[in-house]
């Protein structure tokens, strides 16, 4: 579903730009539909850089990302509208990625309104479904997000995210910035999501444990490159061979 | 115009904001002031005894008193219906050259900040280069190829007022476009227009009301200043600054020409600069800190 190719993107640092920095250098890997690709490596080794690009926040320097087929960066005008809706990102701090002046239910119902997914008046109706699917009641819908969790607002972002109806969810350290109790339990609901809507996730981060139950297939990257890719029982077990030698 | 130091985009709540004005004295003094002077000259109308601008030579420079409480000018005008009636010019001009060098300056600063590169550049070099006109040098050349009178004086200070709001509305922009509620909204696939303005723009304004106050003062004085040199709001039309200017020649027998409009212009830029100065202490969280012991 989801092709990376030869994925690039260079950074210009220092005096004038003098410094080119290699953040992502000839990367290429492939999501199955449903499944969950997990991606890995150390704080600087790029994983969010790939992440941003796959979601299209970042131009790569050189390479392709194909979404069914269609290289999202070469979209334009109503495709590009479309692809957007087709992989979504969720980030690392929840509150952080919500507008601190917006209410939950404006927050929610501003991405359908935009892509014209629901008329005005089933807005509300919708909302109330999408904050039930994430494990929110109602009276969520007038609340502040800083007035909220940290594991609600996920589920908030989370929400957003599924209310375009997305194939792929780019999971950027997801729960990393949450307490132990409550990573469980995203993940958990994360899953029970996947399984009803058959969406695929990218998931990056640096916690190899959570990355070994959750994933199908890992990539490890390293300064920008990838230096393993496979099913994650046997990257795992040869990771910890090399890291064990570290 | 002094740079003010603001520290941008700081969040508050309502009621934090309006405790932290109640608390500090000096700016709830302004604020009253200027609720005052709006007052005077919303209903210069009703609250004058006399029209301002007729003319009575027979009864000119009488002395305070009876049917004149501030007495006649040289004209034989009610010097305090005169006073009154200035309110309405200076404080529309402050409010207006207030408002609109912010709206102007807030969308250049946005855009300048939210695109960046080649765009940024040029809009940052331009402001660079207003920022190098001498203000009132600019005023001058443009009332001397235009001609006096309070339009091309209005006109000159707002396209000499953007500048500051430009250059501090780009940098709030520019920390804000790193957010991650700006990032999920690109990544909604929400537009550049409405990210701008819905999702940057609010988080920008709390120092832009504070600069916009301060800039009114600024306003003020600079057309009364010009009044008074002839180059502003010419006569009959009650102006603080054409009226100092009217005055000087009879100063020394009839001093209270010269002291009411003065001290109208002084109580007015006073408190504007009050109730500015208390906002930009109610958004800056080390100095609020102070208050909150």
């Amino acid at each position: 579903m989801l092709q990376v190719e030869n994925l690039r993107k260079y950074f210009r640092d220092g005096w004038w730009g003098r410094r080119l920095v290699k953040a992502v250098d000839g990367v290429s890997f492939a999501i199955e539909a449903g499944s969950t690709f997990g991606l890995v490596g150390e704080s600087g080794a790029g994983k969010s850089t790939v992440g941003r690009l796959v979601a299209g926040l970042l131009r790569p320097t050189d390479g392709r990302v194909l979404f069914e087929g269609r290289d999202i960066f070469k979209a334009n005008g109503r495709e590009a509208f479309y692809l957007r809706r087709k992989i979504q990102i969720i980030f690392q701090n929840p509150e952080g990625a919500l507008n601190p002046r917006m209410r939950i239910g404006e927050i929610l119902a501003e991405p359908l309104l935009v892509h014209r997914l629901v008329r005005g008046r089933h807005v509300r109706e919708r909302v109330g479904e999408l904050l039930a699917m994430v494990g929110l009641g109602p009276e969520f819908y007038s609340r502040y997000p800083w007035e909220m969790s940290g594991g609600q607002n996920q589920r908030v972002v989370i929400a957003r995210a599924l209310s375009l109806g997305p194939s792929l969810l780019v999971l950027d350290e997801p729960t990393s910035a949450l307490d132990v109790s409550v990573q469980a339990q995203v993940f958990q609901l994360l899953k029970q999501i996947q399984n009803k809507m058959r969406l695929a996730y990218l998931l990056i981060s640096h916690d190899l444990e959570l990355v070994s139950r959750v994933a199908g297939e890992v990539a490890v990257l390293h300064q920008g490159r990838l230096v393993e890719q496979g099913p994650a029982a046997s990257v795992f077990s040869h990771l910890c061979v090399v890291y064990g030698h570290k | 115009m002094s740079e003010t130091v603001i520290t941008p985009h700081v969040s508050f709540h309502r009621g934090e904001l309006w405790s932290a004005i109640t608390r500090d004295r000096a700016a709830f003094a302004g604020g009253i002031l200027v609720i005052l002077l709006v007052f005077v000259a919303l209903f210069a109308p009703w609250l004058a005894p006399h029209d301002p601008v007729r003319q009575d030579l027979a009864r000119a420079l009488l002395p305070p008193g009876g049917e004149y409480p501030l007495g006649t000018d040289e004209m034989g005008r009610c010097l305090l219906s005169r006073v009154l009636f200035g309110a309405r010019i200076s404080l529309a001009v402050g409010f207006f050259v207030g408002g609109l060098a912010a709206i102007l300056g807030m969308f250049i600063g946005l855009v300048a900040g939210y695109y960046g590169g080649l765009l940024d550049e040029v809009l940052m070099r331009l402001t660079d280069i207003f920022m190098g006109l001498p203000n009132i040098v600019f005023v001058l050349a443009v009332v001397g190829v235009l001609g006096p009178g309070l339009k091309h004086t209005v006109l000159a200070l707002v396209v000499m007022g953007w500048v500051p709001f430009a250059r501090l509305v780009r940098g709030s922009v520019l920390s804000l476009k790193e957010r991650e509620f700006v990032q999920a909204a690109r990544a909604l696939g929400f537009s550049h227009w409405r990210i701008m303005v819905r999702h940057i723009l609010p988080h920008a304004l709390g120092p832009v009301v504070v600069l916009a106050t301060l800039h009114i003062p600024h306003a003020i004085l600079a057309v009364a200043g010009l009044s008074f040199l002839g180059l502003g709001v010419q006569p009959p039309t009650p102006e603080w600054g054409a009226m100092l200017n009217a005055a000087r020649s009879s100063m020394r027998t009839y001093p209270l020409q010269m002291v009411a409009p003065g001290l109208m212009v002084f109580l007015t830029v006073l408190a504007f600069n009050l109730v500015g100065n208390g906002l930009r202490d109610a958004l800056d969280p080390r100095r609020r800190s102070r208050f909150t012991f």
